[in-house]
């Protein structure tokens, strides 16, 4: 190290404010943080695929859904809903849009009425983590690749979807890699150029160029971060649990590509980079082939639209057609169950992670499910939903949770913000959280 | 407060725009408002809102989609407005319409917006002289549905970009400025880096920008080689807000924009990068504006290579011909004549016709109608021309009469088809909605749901038939009635924009056209749609170019612009349109800030 980086790296250390990582607060404190983890997926459930085929009369679960088997070994972790749906409205654009907030689409001003729970809870709990949560998403394919709506559930307010990262690499890097090529006092001169011309502008592109001041603060904050020595001390430890740096290009098997981003996902609450993160794993109306899937052909939405079997719908490739409705419907699922064992490797990982007195699992609320209920109608009655992890003794799970009535999506965001500490009176029509404990 | 209570005593009764008429307000409210009132909201129209405004004008494009609805009968769906309600209502649209042409014509608000990662591609190349790539370092733009890339409303900055964006100027400066080898940047380095930056800030250095500057190079030179010195200084200037967003002549009064705003304005809009030297040089003596002086500019820059972002850019997105390669890409075994390099040649079509129409000011029905293109073997094979050679797009001065003006070309019929057919509808769709701005209504409720009998129906049908099929029933006639025999007109060619063989082609379509005129076959509705749609075209390509120009959605106020430049173009053509562009008031002032 010559004498300049050196100097770079102490100005960096001296210069900026003393951020603590949750990491350092949760050895402190007697409890772990509180984590919150969001996993969207697009284009619904086969009817008569979530609900589980045993649950005893006190509302335990005896058995899941054969469609749900990948998940049947978290059963004891899991809290499945009924009757869930999002009061204002579902479809493919809007209904992804607006999965985590509290308004409506409105497609003109790309607005979805407010933040997402994220960005909510990251505003109040986020600050002392390295980035204050996380924005995860599988790269695009197809039709609807670039459509804001359908490719963010994470919104920094309205108008302003939160940057969606899909390399594992580049966010891995970003996390745990060595300090950006940059020094503190570049970063304070940028500040300065930024600072100095934010007086001079009106009211909105002031706006704007906070974003700039808010992207400086977001360098800094990493390079605190990879400073740190708790920091290194857990990635050591994660790479022996096999939770390591991922390869440099995004690995064209499917399956691979979502367990290391759902692996980061481990990583980063883990190790304290973050309390938060939203993972899609795909975008609202996904046109993806899914034909690793074994015996499954034709794009995931093709296959939601199961009871146009001839293919010759404008949501077919026209290429690909089925030999009955049952069979389509049958890859359906399977996609969807293909899906749910990508989630129960990443329950597997928290529940393998020590933290406290048990498990990372325990200290985490992972919140899974979907705008659509059956994807042929874009059924909005019975969305699937389930939360995974107790966070913190929040949840009282194995249970189908007994509520009367259509339970709006809202209150369960809203109880997800309330065991995370964020305090919220009511979340959309959501006026109080839905009871769980 | 007091003002606006002021106002209100001096005022005779209400504000005179009162919004609708007793009558026309009491036919909407019985025959409407039992889907469109706020609580429904039917199709995301909401008259009651329109109503409870004071002003009409501000709500123009929400009242242009109950005109178009109106006009072809569309709603209400099912029981329709007697003869004499429609003609009051459509006579109040008509007043709507007038009214705010009247009031608007203000300069509007750009707002403070970052760099798209092609006008960074292309201001990085510019100023390194190197090609720069960036499709592999930064991610795609997310756009709003027939947005443009680079609209102020969708482009944010976020701190992983910003790291990103850092990191890829470091990669690119290190190939461009080497520790050894070529030395693309001549000069002393202390006087290298504030020409550099003057051209990356597209604006002159204050006297203490510059000093800061060389004395950071001095700082960095202590420890660094020289090149990597400058480098480390270049990359800290590429990082700054002066380069990363539109921060040029910062202005706050509303007003003509200042020089550099200008050049500025008038480079991106024209080669989607950077002012150059020379550019810079006029604004800084402030002669840009001179209007000799920037007419012989705009001839400058419009020879220059650079130009043909205009038809890279804005063609591409207007016409919606950028997926091709990319989304609509036909599997490589299955369709093995739709190679990467025929589709990209597809791309530069569209793009060099478009570029040449404007240089040559071409009359505004060339666009439909000229017979020269560009092409290159490989695309000339597809079209099934002769003696073309080689990789690099060259002039074509006359196509087979199928290729004629945008209609012909396979660039727009790839796009505008499904993956495995065509469809007249999305075709159709298409010229109404893209090329005229004249789109159908959303389809009602339950549209796209067809019944089992209906399906096994369609499957004995040619694409004709089902088309007629669906215009049997009456909710769906009123709109399909107008896009379906347009896209059928295109049915000669199929789903990559090959002609059909003879046999396969329909025979004589017949079509209405938006208006009334009858046409027959493709060439019929070109010839239709430039004698009978020419002002919905002309606006339309108004309409997306200023859009295009300003980086800005436009708002209802900017229809006055847009109708100048529509007459603009149609009475002297493509360049005069890009000059009256530039001479626009929204392009040449800004109100004040928000």
């Amino acid at each position: 190290m010559d004498r300049r980086t050196l100097l770079r790296s102490t100005s960096a250390a001296v210069a900026l404010p003393f951020l603590p990582s949750a990491l350092a607060r949760s050895a402190r404190a007697a409890a772990p943080p509180v984590r919150a983890v969001w996993l969207y997926f697009p284009n619904g459930t086969p009817e008569g695929s979530w609900h589980p085929r045993r649950v005893d009369r006190s509302g335990r679960l005896r058995q899941l859904n054969e469609a749900m088997a990948p998940l049947e070994r978290h059963r004891d972790d899991l809290l499945l809903f009924r009757d869930v749906f999002m009061p204002r409205g579902n479809g493919h654009g809007g209904g992804t849009a607006t999965w985590l907030t509290e308004g409506d689409w409105d497609e003109e001003r790309l607005d979805p009425g407010g933040p997402s729970v994220d960005q909510v809870a990251a505003r109040a709990v986020g600050s002392d983590s390295i980035v204050p949560t996380l924005t995860l998403g599988t790269r695009p394919e197809g039709y609807f690749s670039t459509s804001i709506s359908r490719n963010c559930v994470s919104w920094q307010d309205s108008g302003r979807p939160s940057f969606r990262e899909t390399d594992p690499r580049v966010v891995f890097q970003r996390l745990f890699g060595a300090s950006p090529e940059t020094d503190a006092s570049l970063l304070d001169d940028l500040r300065e150029q930024a600072n100095a011309l934010r007086g001079r502008l009106g009211r909105e592109d002031r706006a704007k160029l906070d974003e700039y001041l808010e992207a400086i603060r977001g360098v800094e904050r990493r390079i605190a971060f990879a400073a740190n020595e708790a920091t290194a001390r857990r990635l050591g430890e994660a790479r022996e649990l096999g939770l390591g740096a991922p390869p440099e290009a995004i690995p064209d098997d499917h399956g691979a590509y979502l367990d290391l981003l759902m692996d980061l996902v481990a990583l980063a609450l883990w190790s304290g980079a973050t309390r938060l993160a939203t993972l899609m794993l795909d975008h609202g109306q996904s046109n993806r082939y899914c034909t690793f899937v074994p015996g499954v052909k034709g794009t995931w939405h093709a296959l939601s639209h199961w009871r146009d079997f001839d293919g010759r719908t404008e949501d077919d490739d026209g290429v690909t057609s089925w030999s009955s409705r049952r069979s389509k419907k049958a890859m359906y699922r399977d996609v969807v169950t293909w899906h749910h064992e990508r989630v129960a490797r990443l329950l597997d990982r928290l529940a393998s992670l020590p933290e406290g007195e048990g498990r990372l699992l325990d200290h985490t609320l992972v919140t899974y499910g979907s705008n659509l209920a059956d994807g042929h109608e874009h059924e909005e009655r019975d969305l699937p939903l389930l939360v995974a992890g107790s966070g913190g003794g929040a949840v009282r799970t194995g249970r189908r949770l007994a509520t009367r009535g259509p339970l709006d999506l809202s209150s369960v965001h809203l109880a997800t913000l309330h065991a995370l500490g964020v305090e919220r009176r009511s979340l959309g029509e959501a006026d109080e959280p839905v009871h769980w404990a | 407060m007091l003002t606006y209570l002021l106002l209100l005593a001096a005022a005779p009764g209400p504000v005179a725009d009162v919004g609708a008429p007793q009558e026309a307000r009491r036919i909407l409210e019985r025959s409407c408002m039992g889907c469109h009132d706020s609580e429904e909201v039917e199709g995301g129209f909401d008259l009651e809102r329109l109503l409870a405004a004071d002003r009409t004008s501000p709500w123009l494009f929400e009242w242009r989609r109950a005109s178009a609805a109106l006009e072809i009968d569309a709603m209400p769906p099912k029981r329709k407005l007697g003869r004499e309600d429609r003609r009051v209502l459509l006579e109040y649209l008509a007043e709507v319409e007038a009214r705010a042409l009247e009031e608007g014509g203000g300069p509007g608000y750009e707002p403070l917006r970052r760099l798209t990662r092609t006008e960074l591609e292309n201001s990085l190349s510019d100023l390194l002289e190197v090609d720069v790539q960036l499709a592999a370092l930064l991610p795609d733009e997310l756009a709003s549905e027939g947005g443009f890339e680079a609209s102020s409303a969708t482009l944010f900055v976020h701190p992983d970009w910003l790291e990103r964006v850092g990191a890829a100027v470091r990669i690119v400066l290190r190939s461009a400025l080497p520790d050894e080898g070529r030395a693309s940047l001549r000069g002393d380095p202390e006087e290298v880096l504030p020409r550099l930056m003057r051209r990356a800030w597209r604006r002159s250095l204050t006297e203490a920008e510059r000093l800061e500057a060389q004395g950071r190079l001095a700082e960095l030179q202590e420890t660094l080689p020289p090149r990597a010195a400058l480098r480390e200084a270049l990359a800290a200037a590429l990082a700054s807000p002066h380069f990363l967003m539109r921060l040029e002549d910062v202005q706050v009064e509303p007003g003509e924009v200042g020089p550099f705003a200008l050049a500025s304005r008038l480079s991106f809009f024209l080669w989607a990068s950077g002012p150059d030297e020379r550019l810079l040089d006029l604004a800084a003596q402030g002669t840009l504006a001179d209007p000799r002086v920037l007419e012989a500019q705009i001839g400058r820059m419009l020879e220059d290579h650079r130009a043909l972002a205009l038809g890279e850019g804005f063609a591409a997105q207007w016409l919606r011909i950028g997926g091709l390669g990319t989304v609509v890409k036909p599997d490589p075994i299955d369709v093995p004549f739709m190679t990467d390099s025929v589709m990209a040649a597809m791309r530069e079509e569209v793009a060099r016709f478009f570029l040449e129409l404007v240089v040559a000011d071409h009359p505004l029905e060339a666009l439909l109608q000229a017979r020269f293109s560009y092409l290159n073997e490989e695309l000339a094979d597809f079209y099934g021309v002769e003696g073309v050679r080689g990789e690099r797009l060259r002039r074509v001065a006359r196509l087979p009469a199928e290729r004629t003006g945008v209609l012909g070309k396979a660039a727009v019929l790839a796009t505008t088809a499904f993956p495995d057919r065509t469809s007249p509808v999305v075709r159709g769709n298409w010229v109404l909605s893209d090329l005229l701005g004249t789109p159908p209504p959303p389809p009602p409720p339950g549209a796209s749901e067809f019944d089992e009998e209906l399906m096994e129906e369609l499957e004995e049908l040619s694409a004709e038939g089902r088309m007629a099929l669906h215009r049997r029933k009456p909710s769906c006639a009123a709109c399909h009635d107008r896009i379906d025999p347009l896209g059928l007109a295109l049915e000669d060619y199929d789903r990559f924009g090959r002609l059909r063989d003879e046999e396969d082609r329909l025979a004589s379509v017949t079509g209405t056209l938006p208006g009334g005129a009858r046409f027959r076959g493709v060439r019929g509705l070109r010839e239709g749609l430039v004698e009978h749609a020419a002002d919905d075209l002309a606006r339309q390509a108004s309409r997306r170019l200023l859009a295009y120009a300003l980086g800005r959605p436009l708002t209802w106020s900017d229809e006055r612009t847009v109708v100048d430049l529509a007459t603009k173009l149609r009475e002297e053509g493509w360049g005069a349109l890009v000059r009256a562009v530039i001479a626009s008031r929204p392009f040449r002032h800004q109100e004040q800030a928000p």
